[in-house]
């Protein structure tokens, strides 16, 4: 069962002035008794100034909802800013072990990223309705959604079969990359292209490591949110 | 005994202005009347971070009102300041009064 905060408008209520944009960010950063009467008071200021002067009302509504966003967010949606946080520590740990393993480039390599990131996603995603797989990635950057176990196994499956894939298609392509090289390295350039086309096929293994860390931290941000009724 | 409130400027300056404004006004009124009566602007979110606050501590009541097409279908929030609140207010404001008794302020 979902308890989105959303609250949509009545039906048959005048149609929003709001750009779609900042009202899903109000939406997203206010807390839900508060949305109705911010996003209709910056509507209100809004369309007031507006017919003074749009561009000048144009930028008070992004700087008003940027306030609003700062001010409400790291409470609303703090397990999405600590879902964030993590990331970039994820991030800065793998460029700072890259940084000092060598030159940057070497772990730079198209087709292997090819064979892992975009095939465990679509692994994911066919592992899982639409609906499911939506939710599941909503979830991630809504921390004001709740939902029960089942909800939650569901969602953190999609996460699961992204990771199993992204190994699976790591270990094919470490494996497929040895069998290439064995059968056409020559024995008197053994030693010279051993090394490098080694690294090149462990790629594979290393973006499927890294999108498994990504799942890893998806699962436990989407534990946190569960909600026995 | 009940537990004496201690009021912030900005909640001393949000409840004298929801006094002003006849005791039952919304969000864009009181931006207006800060911004009118003593040159404040206050952002939005600060407002209603700070009308929570209160909200919380019991000072000010809150009843949804009528929607309106100039906000989009959206309904008002009308805030009003409780007895306890106008008590807290007087409170703080007459602290404030003793202690600025007989002093010569500088100018800016």
């Amino acid at each position: 069962m979902n308890s989105s905060h959303l609250i949509k408008q009545p039906v048959g209520s005048p149609p929003t002035e709001l750009p779609a944009i900042i009202e899903r960010l109000l939406q997203w950063s206010t807390p839900a008794e508060l949305f109705i009467p911010i996003a209709g008071d910056c509507e209100e200021e809004y369309c007031a100034r507006r017919q003074i002067n749009p561009t000048s009302a144009g930028l008070w509504l992004a700087v008003q909802t940027f306030k609003i966003v700062m001010r409400f967010a790291f409470h609303t949606q703090r397990g999405t800013c600590m879902f964030l946080f993590a990331l970039v520590l994820l991030a800065a740990a793998v460029v700072m072990v890259f940084v000092l393993s060598g030159e940057l480039s070497m772990f730079f390599n198209m087709p292997s990223f090819l064979l892992v990131v975009p095939p465990a996603i679509a692994f994911a995603r066919v592992s899982a309705t639409g609906e499911v797989f939506k939710g599941a990635i909503n979830a991630l950057f809504n921390s004001q959604s709740t939902f029960d176990q089942k909800t939650s196994a569901q969602y953190r499956g999609v996460f699961s079969a992204m990771a199993k894939s992204a190994m699976i298609l790591g270990w094919f392509g470490v494996v497929t990359g040895c069998i290439a090289i064995a059968s056409n390295v020559e024995p008197e350039v053994f030693s010279q292209v051993i090394g490098p086309a080694t690294a090149v096929c462990l790629l594979t293994l290393l973006y499927a490591l890294i999108v498994k860390a990504f799942c890893f931290l998806a699962e436990l941000k989407i534990q946190s949110q569960v909600v026995d009724y | 005994m009940m537990d004496k409130k201690y009021l912030g400027e900005l909640e001393q300056v949000l409840l004298l202005t929801i006094l002003r404004l006849n005791n039952r006004t919304y969000g864009v009124e009181i931006r207006q009347a800060m911004l009118d009566l003593i040159n404040r602007d206050i952002s939005i979110g600060a407002l209603y971070t700070t009308l929570g606050r209160l909200e919380s501590k019991g000072l000010v009541n809150s009843a949804m009102g009528e929607a309106s097409p100039e906000r989009g279908g959206r309904a008002k929030k009308y805030y009003s300041v409780s007895a306890q609140g106008q008590t807290a207010l007087k409170s703080s404001l007459s602290g404030i009064s003793t202690l600025s008794e007989g002093l010569s302020l500088r100018a800016a």
